[in-house]
């Protein structure tokens, strides 16, 4: 199963590393997302340093749901659904491989917009095991809860306007989850943020385990 | 609500069981209003506006039922297959959000005399908007036009997955 897994990431990084959409538009666009932020709440008040944390995850939160539509819409043309389901892969393998391509674009995505606060927004980042831990768990929430709502919304024509409204309400608790290991780290007090990071790692497992038995019927509907 | 009749399942959900149960609810929601509205004092503290929770506690209890009936007809149809369980969820999620809406007004409107707002971002007000928000999509999928089994597919796993949900966004934000 783990090797069919790294067939489909595979696959979908190839594509992305040729076409080169999430270099191209979707991390220019989270970029742009903490820019418009720095614009709506004044740089010279302090505001952004405070919700450094929020602003960021939000802007990662807007990201994914621009590369969950990339990751599907890669796989909806050219008879490539019936491909896929004749394939003969374990539809949890397939679940698998998706979430893995999408998590390490996300992965990379998150760097750059550290990057991005760190310059940007003058963020000093402190306690950066628990920052990295962070990004890892609720990277891994994300792609999985992502990867399922994708394949949900995938065959249907509303799904760009569908898809944000399904999953943004789900990934909820990671958006709090985050912020709040977040800002316990950049506040120099990671002893806070750990719990938080637990939970992360919670909705992440729970997500990964029922994508796994969910993707098999969802399959059909690509 | 319009509903296939595929599979030889009924195309109507009422029964002589079904109408009794309504009958009952509907005399009960007499009796409730009547208790509530006029024989009952106001409270001493909180004055008329304890007349609210008679209708909210109810209301939060119908919207908890309603979510667990919403995973327990997603969850069949997953295994069974069959109509029924699909419309049993459908209803439930419908019924659910007007519930919902019911517990979040009520809970504004006892909120304003009662802490002086109408809002505030406490853990259980937060999760129950949060659960309105997440059974509008789960409504919305629903309404995507679609061949009935593959909807059928596409709505249970949405359904369990609001049920799924929930517990962790009120954890986090506990």
């Amino acid at each position: 199963m783990l090797a069919d897994a790294r067939l489909i990431a595979g696959k979908d990084l190839r594509i992305e590393r040729r076409a080169r959409v999430a270099t191209n538009q979707v991390a220019p666009f989270a970029l742009l997302v903490l820019v418009l932020f720095a614009f709506a709440l004044d740089p010279d008040r302090g505001i952004l340093d405070r919700a450094t944390a929020g602003l960021y995850w939000v802007a990662v939160l807007l990201s994914t749901v621009l590369a969950v539509q990339r990751a599907y819409a890669l796989e909806s043309t050219d008879g490539l659904p019936d491909a896929l389901r004749l394939s003969g892969l374990d539809p949890a393998a397939v679940f698998l491989g998706k979430t893995a391509a999408l998590a390490l674009q996300l992965l990379v995505l998150e760097a750059v917009l550290l990057a991005g606060v760190a310059l940007l927004y003058t963020t000093e980042l402190a306690g950066p095991a628990l920052l990295a831990a962070t990004c890892l768990a609720a990277t891994l929430g994300l792609a999985s809860a992502g990867s399922l709502y994708g394949v949900l919304a995938a065959g249907l024509r509303v799904r760009e306007t569908l898809l944000p409204l399904l999953l943004l309400p789900v990934v909820a608790p990671v958006l709090i989850g985050a912020t709040r290991a977040f800002e316990a780290a950049l506040a120099g007090t990671p002893g806070e943020g750990w719990p938080w990071c637990g939970l992360l790692a919670i909705f992440a497992a729970i997500y990964v385990a029922f994508g796994m038995l969910a993707f098999g019927p969802l399959m059909e509907e690509l | 609500m319009n509903q296939t009749t595929t599979g030889g399942s009924p195309a109507h959900t009422g029964s002589r069981g079904s109408r009794i149960v309504g009958l009952l609810a509907a005399g009960g929601a007499v009796a409730l209003l009547v208790f509530a509205l006029v024989l009952s004092p106001a409270d001493r503290i909180q004055g008329e506006a304890v007349r609210l929770m008679y209708l909210h506690v109810p209301a939060a209890i119908c919207m908890y039922l309603c979510v667990g009936l919403l995973g327990l007809g997603s969850a069949m149809w997953l295994v069974k297959k069959t109509p029924g369980w699909d419309v049993l969820a459908a209803a439930a999620a419908e019924v659910g959000l007007v519930f919902t809406a019911l517990t979040l007004l009520t809970g504004m409107l006892w909120g304003r005399p009662t802490w002086g707002v109408y809002w505030v971002w406490d853990a259980r007000l937060t999760t129950t908007a949060m659960l309105a928000v997440l059974l509008a999509g789960y409504l919305a999928l629903r309404r995507v036009p679609a061949a009935a089994e593959s909807r059928s597919r596409r709505a249970a796993v949405a359904g369990l997955l609001v049920v799924i949900d929930l517990p962790l966004i009120h954890y986090s934000v506990t």
